[in-house]
């Protein structure tokens, strides 16, 4: 049974059919039929995981998650060069635009902490599987042979994973796994991605080596939904059984990280949280079960581990349209890829030309996501982490803000120079109306006001104005100094601000995560000396998140109206004459002087003709 | 006075469709600059476009029928008696004078409307409808159309053409009620037959 579920979710993510999705239908409905009878015959797969003898008996002799990984990369043996060239590993992007090295380790984040483990203990456990510290693909490294506290686990057959198998322990980064990436790692540069060649010549490095067993395969690969990484404390797994069925990655194994980023589920993102597992077609056409059944991949396709579409740079307007076996056929993930790009050809004419001549300005999805969190839970929207208890305003079945997008963000970098007194943007959107590729896309905005701590000696971090990110070239972080130091003085301020989020310490302090801790210890790298007290400061924040999932049926797309009315939802983007939303005050009130003078004169001129006819 | 047949019977039906067309699109067309909201966007929008294309053909029609009947010659201007028709469409019409034009098939026209219907073809109808077809395709704009005119250029001359057919929409219906009787003047744009002077 658990062998045909695998080969289930293949069939289903059968690389031919993002073209011929709707002709496979039928075949994937009886697919699915014959695994529900448990049969053999829907099977696809050429490996039974619960069938390789030398991996059971080598997770039987020690059942941990690092265990799992050796025997895993035993056949799988460039996995581990694949994930460690990721962003899932590294939480660093290149962007391919400007060169700048973003990604979540660079960029300020305005969810950073997860403040419901501080206030309420007992929900400790689910908040911290749920919080980002769960969320990196890694088992913490450096001690042998259990890689971490497995050793502490109740028995080989049931290992929990623990909390402190985590890369962090103490304040901040003190086992970061990246911190050892080879010197020799190519420095990135605009045509060039961040990401190390897989599989390369540093597999003798020790801690290449140790990295590789500290990849988490588990989390993405685990089929039986029982795998999680919360504290040893939560429920116990079988992780031979999840090591015997791993398969393709689901909506569910995504979702644990994607799903709750920011704290709660829904938090983050507005249009992905958990209702997206098993949604109504009404809430997602595309991963409904009543609909193509797509999992994350089915658009993120994966090529060697590495997913396309990030958010970081996105493609915000596809010319190639219906993907090809070419070297662009990895990349399904714009609507385009699969859609085309005449989608509307099918409606009658004139009506689905007139659709068609939108979507050069107008991005699939401002349409076709009428509104997002529609699933039933809550995005947040606003996050005073300043106030105890920290107040949040979240929210569902929300409008979206519209923005024309190039696809390029510009994040603010930790290393940024940042003017504390006004709202800090955390990103802000690449493109305008006269860019040819950027398209009206819809955002998520979120503020938040949030602790910003201050270092009390001003460090030589580059520094970057955020005002002219936009032109920043290739060269930007080689010329960022310069550019800062005038940026800080023009802001009256010369100190250098380090991002540090109170959140942060305050989650850490209450788990306990002191570096004095024997998990630190154990950690061949020393831990940093404890900062100077910082200065704290209160900022705003305000952040965008495109919004590109939680597509609606067709027919509950938006209609022309909701936009070409004066007060209509693209009322607030300027600079463009738009049909409809946009009056010609002089014309109009000339035209209605002539229209009025024409009718005055007329009813004048009758009036005389029937008063002196009359007087006659 | 005597029956004259004034209009032929192309000529009442070209008058009448391009009549409901021209208010049709009128309509729709102020719905869609947001003036008055009767429709939605998506049935003003469809409205328009399919009315568009309905007056392009009544208008090809005509046009063919203009020059194979000569007709085209009621339209040439001529300021021989204008300045009369003028004092008598200010004065003469109140204080009761006859008309100082006296209409025949060969002059259907008098040098007032000769002007006005020609600054109406020549000057108004092109612009609506040229400003209309590049609006309609402005995603097909070539190269050397979009270096010289934006969207908004186009949308202003579109808009000024329909406030100026509106002026004269609502000209030409009150002078329709200039006629010997209220209703003469539209009762021959009906029947064809208009009742003019017998001092022909």
């Amino acid at each position: 049974m658990r062998k045909s579920r695998i080969a289930c979710d293949r069939r289903r993510l059968s690389p031919a059919s993002p073209i011929k999705r709707r002709r496979s239908a039928p075949i994937l409905a009886i697919g699915l039929l014959l695994c529900l009878l448990g049969g053999e015959a829907g099977a696809e797969a050429t490996g039974d995981h619960s069938r390789f003898t030398l991996m059971r008996v080598l997770l039987w002799l020690e059942a941990t998650g690092a265990q799992v990984t050796e025997v895993c990369t035993q056949c799988h043996n460039e996995a581990q060069g694949q994930i460690r060239s990721t962003i899932h590993w590294g939480w660093e992007f290149s962007e391919p635009r400007t060169g700048r090295i973003a990604g979540k380790r660079h960029i300020l984040n305005g969810f950073c902490g997860g403040s419901e483990s501080l206030t309420d203990p007992d929900a400790a456990n689910a908040a911290f599987r749920h919080s980002c510290f769960a969320c990196h693909v890694s088992y913490r490294r450096g001690s042998t042979p259990g890689f971490g506290s497995w050793g502490d686990a109740p028995g080989p057959k049931h290992a929990p994973v623990s909390w402190e198998a985590l890369p962090w322990s103490g304040t901040g980064w003190v086992s970061d796994p990246w911190e050892d990436e080879p010197e020799s790692e190519p420095e990135p540069g605009p045509n060039s991605p961040s990401q190390t060649d897989p599989g390369n010549g540093n597999a003798d490095n020790q801690t290449t080596l140790a990295q590789d067993a500290a990849i988490d395969c588990l989390v993405c690969h685990d089929t039986t939904g029982t795998y999680h990484r919360g504290p040893a404390q939560s429920a116990p797994m079988n992780l031979i059984w999840i090591a015997e069925s791993v398969g393709r990655s689901s909506r569910r194994t995504c979702g644990n990280c994607h799903f709750y980023g920011g704290g709660a589920d829904g938090a983050k993102h507005g249009d992905l949280d958990s209702s997206l597992i098993q949604p109504p077609r009404e809430v997602d056409v595309h991963m409904s079960a009543e609909g193509a059944d797509l999992t994350c991949a089915g658009c993120h396709n994966p090529e060697g581990h590495r997913l396309p579409g990030s958010r970081h740079a996105m493609l915000a307007r596809d010319r190639d349209g219906l993907d090809k076996p070419s070297k662009h056929y990895q990349s399904h993930a714009s609507c385009e890829s699969c859609h085309g790009v005449t989608p509307h050809a099918e409606r009658a004419a004139p009506y689905g030309a007139r659709l068609d001549a939108h979507i050069d300005r107008v991005a699939c999805q401002t349409c076709h996501i009428p509104e997002f969190a529609r699933g039933g839970v809550a995005t947040r929207l606003w996050w005073d982490q300043t106030s105890t208890p920290p107040r949040m305003v979240a929210a569902r079945n929300i409008v979206p803000t519209y923005r024309f997008f190039n696809g390029q963000m510009h994040y603010t970098l930790k290393s940024d120079t940042i003017d504390p007194d006004r709202p800090v943007a955390i990103n802000r959107i690449g493109g305008s109306w006269q860019e040819e590729n950027a398209r009206i896309w819809p955002f998520k905005v979120v503020r938040a006001r949030q602790h910003l701590l201050q270092e009390a000696e001003p460090t030589a971090i580059a520094a970057v104005d955020v005002q002219n990110v936009p032109n920043a070239t290739a060269n930007a972080t080689a010329n960022a100094t310069a550019t800062g130091n005038a940026t800080a003085n023009a802001l009256g301020t010369s100190d250098s601000y380090s991002w540090m989020w109170l959140p942060w310490v305050w989650l850490t302090d209450f788990l306990g995560w002191a570096p004095a801790d024997d998990s630190s210890a154990q950690s061949p790298v020393s831990p940093p000396q404890p900062p100077p007290a910082p200065r704290r400061t209160v900022i705003e924040t305000q952040m965008f998140w495109p919004i590109t999932h939680m597509v609606a049926p067709a027919e509950k797309a938006l209609r022309c109206d909701d936009c070409h009315r004066p007060n209509g939802r693209l009322a607030g983007l300027p600079g463009f004459y738009m049909p409809g939303r946009d009056t010609m005050p002089a014309l109009d009130r000339f035209g209605l002087f002539l229209v009025l003078f024409m009718a005055v004169t007329s009813g004048l001129h009758g009036l005389v003709r029937i008063l002196w006819r009359r007087r006659r | 006075m005597a029956q004259l047949y004034v209009y032929t019977r192309f000529e009442r039906f070209w008058h009448w469709t391009q009549a409901m067309l021209v208010i049709g699109l009128g309509v729709t067309g102020f719905d869609l600059h947001g003036t008055i909201d009767l429709f939605s966007f998506e049935q003003a929008s469809e409205l328009h476009r399919y009315m568009l294309w309905a007056l392009i053909v009544i208008w090809i029609m005509a046009i063919f029928w203009h020059f194979t009947t000569g007709e085209w010659r009621h339209y040439i201007p001529t300021s021989k008696n204008l300045w009369e028709v003028i004092d008598y469409c200010a004065v003469g019409i109140v204080m009761g004078d006859d008309h100082p034009f006296i209409k025949s098939p060969r002059r259907k026209l008098n040098p007032l409307q000769r002007l006005v219907y020609l600054v109406l073809k020549l000057m108004i109808n092109p612009l609506i409808l040229i400003s209309g077809l590049l609006y309609l395709y402005y995603k097909d704009w070539p190269a050397w159309v979009s270096q010289d005119l934006t969207l908004t250029d186009v949308a202003t001359a579109h808009v000024l053409g329909a406030y100026l057919m509106t002026a004269y929409l609502i000209g030409h219906v009150y002078m329709a009620t200039t006629g010997h009787k209220l209703f003469s003047l539209l009762k021959a744009m009906i029947t064809g037959y208009e009742e003019v002077p017998d001092r022909l």
